[in-house]
């Protein structure tokens, strides 16, 4: 009779303790297959975040050491920022890069301008500060869209497009000023710059948005009054004032904030930057905020994984060596009729892998079945909605359980039949006896 | 030629303590042999050593005249040797044919009518069967093998008179009818007086 015959022989009439090693073994499949599946579904979550979150870097003139021996007058000194500014060739250079995908420079009350064509919602300081009344902060982007408040969501685009790089005397106006006026995407507005420039621009609007505050009582000025705040190009303002295409900040937009360091490289490599006093920075706190938590949990998981494998090839071994000690006599005997170790290993490791295939199967159809509660149930316990959990139960996590939970049995087996069987023969034999 | 020898054998548990001090003797086919002494005179050791369950310190062990160690002690069970002992040593979660099983693709059940027992009992768990029913399946067990040294070490010694007597009929026709070499270990005077040869084993030397 060979080993296979005489471990499904056991296995079929030993009921009581096959039934507690199924339950021991559906135990830790059940652990196998939930930590691998949260860990890879985590992993997933995560460059799920990466996708819809970018990294950023910011790029600013250094200031340090930077400034000239400084100007005296009756208000006392004055130090100018005689530096390197950035330029639109470095600009143009940066969105280049592999790897940018966005960037934008933002400059609030960049230029003021009065309304000519159209008025601003007034202010408790009116008047004629110019020829068409007050005149109101004019914010200028390259990119309206990753404005501050854009990004952070308080504005909204309505209607139309937003500012982009290469647009040239464009606005974007709030949708109450925009009503206010009855004016719409399109239409041209026309702004009264004061000196120096004291000329008059037209602007085209190309987007109107939503989110900002009307007008309120008691604000003191034209460009408290958000709806008053217009956005446009920095073109208006350095063309009417003679200001060079220079900018002193610059936010880069990186596609993977995985690998923001390369992109960072890749930048201070450029040829325009070399020898220029401006400084670069990552800046990637946004993804990691959400990250963070997957990549801790992660983390934790892992160390799950190995600690939860330890621990059950140690459960494991003390529970089978009492099993198997108890059947010192059947291994005797095996052993007087000429079987060898080999073969009596054998039998016991088909034992317990026909056990465990069956706890194996009856955990795989049970995690399959319930995986959407326990996906409600981590989702839940998550509780950020940014991040789209999904827990995946794949035939690669099954895989896994099956393989991890047959090394440690076979582990545990092993270390159980050799402390047995490396006793002398006679010495097993008389303890039978 | 003698079936089985052991030349000058020594065997201790511990260092420079030898319970066997140099046995040598031959066992022929066809023949019964009784091992008598007192306990603890080693007796089972011997048997042990023969049955290739373990190595001697010192000495030989030659079977058909080649020495076990070199065929190995494993293959030497195997093929040669067919044990019975004192508390029957069947497996418990097997049926009686099962355990004839263990050693023979021949059919169990003849060998087993053979020993005196039923289709019923021979397909029964052997933690049902007597104790004497027992001793036959280990008996039955051994001579399915076809191996030609048989060892019992106390073979009778859970068993009424009775039962004792038909347990060592059944061993002497193992020996005489079916050609085996049959070795007793004993301590009873009685079933010694049944052995066509008794070696008395005392001191760790044979007398």
């Amino acid at each position: 009779m060979n080993f296979f015959k005489r471990a499904f022989k056991y296995c079929i009439r030993q009921r009581t303790k096959n039934m507690i090693l199924f339950c021991i073994m559906s135990v830790i499949a059940i652990f196998l297959i939930l930590s691998v599946s949260i860990l890879t579904s985590s992993k997933n979550a995560s460059l799920n975040v990466k996708g819809d979150v970018t990294g950023k870097l910011q790029l600013t003139i250094d200031e340090t050491g930077n400034y000239g021996s400084g100007t005296g007058s009756q208000n006392g000194m004055s130090y100018i920022y005689n530096g390197d500014k950035i330029t639109s060739k470095l600009i143009e250079a940066i969105s280049k890069v592999e790897g940018v995908v966005d960037y934008n420079s933002e400059t609030k009350e960049c230029y003021y301008g009065a309304a000519v064509n159209f008025k601003y919602f007034s202010a408790s300081f009116g008047g004629g500060f110019t020829p068409y009344g007050d005149a109101s902060g004019i914010t200028c982007v390259l990119s309206s869209k990753k404005s501050e408040k854009f990004e952070s969501g308080v504005y909204k685009l309505k209607a139309g497009r937003h500012i982009q790089p290469d647009d040239q005397y464009v606005a974007l106006m709030s949708d109450v000023l925009a009503e206010y006026n009855n004016l719409k995407v399109g239409d041209k507005i026309k702004l009264y710059l004061p000196s120096p420039a004291d000329s008059i621009v037209e602007l085209e609007i190309v987007g109107i948005y939503e989110g900002a505050e009307g007008a309120q009582s008691e604000t003191m000025f034209l460009d408290d009054i958000d709806a008053n705040v217009l956005y446009s190009d920095f073109n208006p303002g350095n063309d009417e004032y003679d200001e060079p295409d220079e900018y002193l900040d610059l936010t880069i937009y990186v596609e993977d904030p995985v690998n923001i360091r390369n992109v960072y490289n890749r930048i201070m490599d450029l040829p325009e930057m070399q020898g220029k006093t401006l400084k670069l920075e990552m800046d990637n706190s946004e993804y990691e905020q959400i990250v963070n938590p997957l990549t801790q949990v992660q983390k934790v998981i892992k160390i799950l994984i190995i600690v939860g494998i330890i621990v059950s090839i140690i459960v494991l071994t003390l529970i089978l060596n009492i099993w198997i000690r108890n059947r010192k006599q059947e291994i005797a005997i095996l052993i007087a009729l000429g079987n060898s170790k080999k073969n009596i290993f054998g039998q016991f490791l088909c034992e317990v892998l026909g056990v465990a295939m069956f706890a194996f199967v009856a955990v795989g159809v049970l995690v399959t079945a319930l995986r959407g509660v326990l996906n409600d149930i981590i989702v839940r316990l998550i509780g950020d909605e940014t991040i789209s959990f999904s827990l995946q139960i794949s035939s690669v996590q099954m895989l896994f359980m099956c393989i991890a939970g047959s090394v440690i049995l076979v582990i545990a087996v092993s270390i159980v039949t050799y402390s047995i069987m490396r006793h002398k023969l006679v010495e097993l034999f008389s303890k039978t006896d | 030629m003698a079936l089985l020898e052991v030349m000058n054998l020594r065997y201790g548990y511990e260092k420079n303590k030898n319970i066997l001090k140099g046995i040598s003797a031959e066992f022929e086919a066809r023949k019964f042999y009784a091992i008598l002494g007192p306990s603890g005179c080693g007796k089972s050791t011997l048997l042990s050593l023969i049955g290739g369950l373990e190595q001697p310190n010192a000495g030989k062990i030659l079977y058909k005249g080649k020495q076990i160690s070199e065929l190995g002690l494993q293959n030497h069970r195997k093929q040669n040797v067919a044990f019975v002992f004192q508390n029957f040593n069947l497996l418990e979660y097997m049926t009686a044919e099962e355990n004839v099983a263990l050693v023979s693709e021949l059919p169990p059940l003849p060998i087993l009518k053979k020993m005196g027992l039923t289709q019923e009992e021979a397909k029964r768990n052997v933690k049902k069967l007597s104790g004497g029913q027992q001793q036959r399946v280990a008996i039955a067990r051994a001579l399915a093998s076809e191996r030609q040294l048989l060892l019992a070490d106390e073979p009778t010694g859970n068993l009424d008179e009775e039962m004792a007597q038909e347990i060592i009929e059944i061993l002497k026709e193992s020996a005489y009818v079916h050609g085996k070499c049959v070795i007793v270990v004993t301590h009873s005077l009685e079933l010694a007086g049944q052995a066509d040869v008794v070696l008395t084993l005392k001191g760790g030397k044979l007398l």
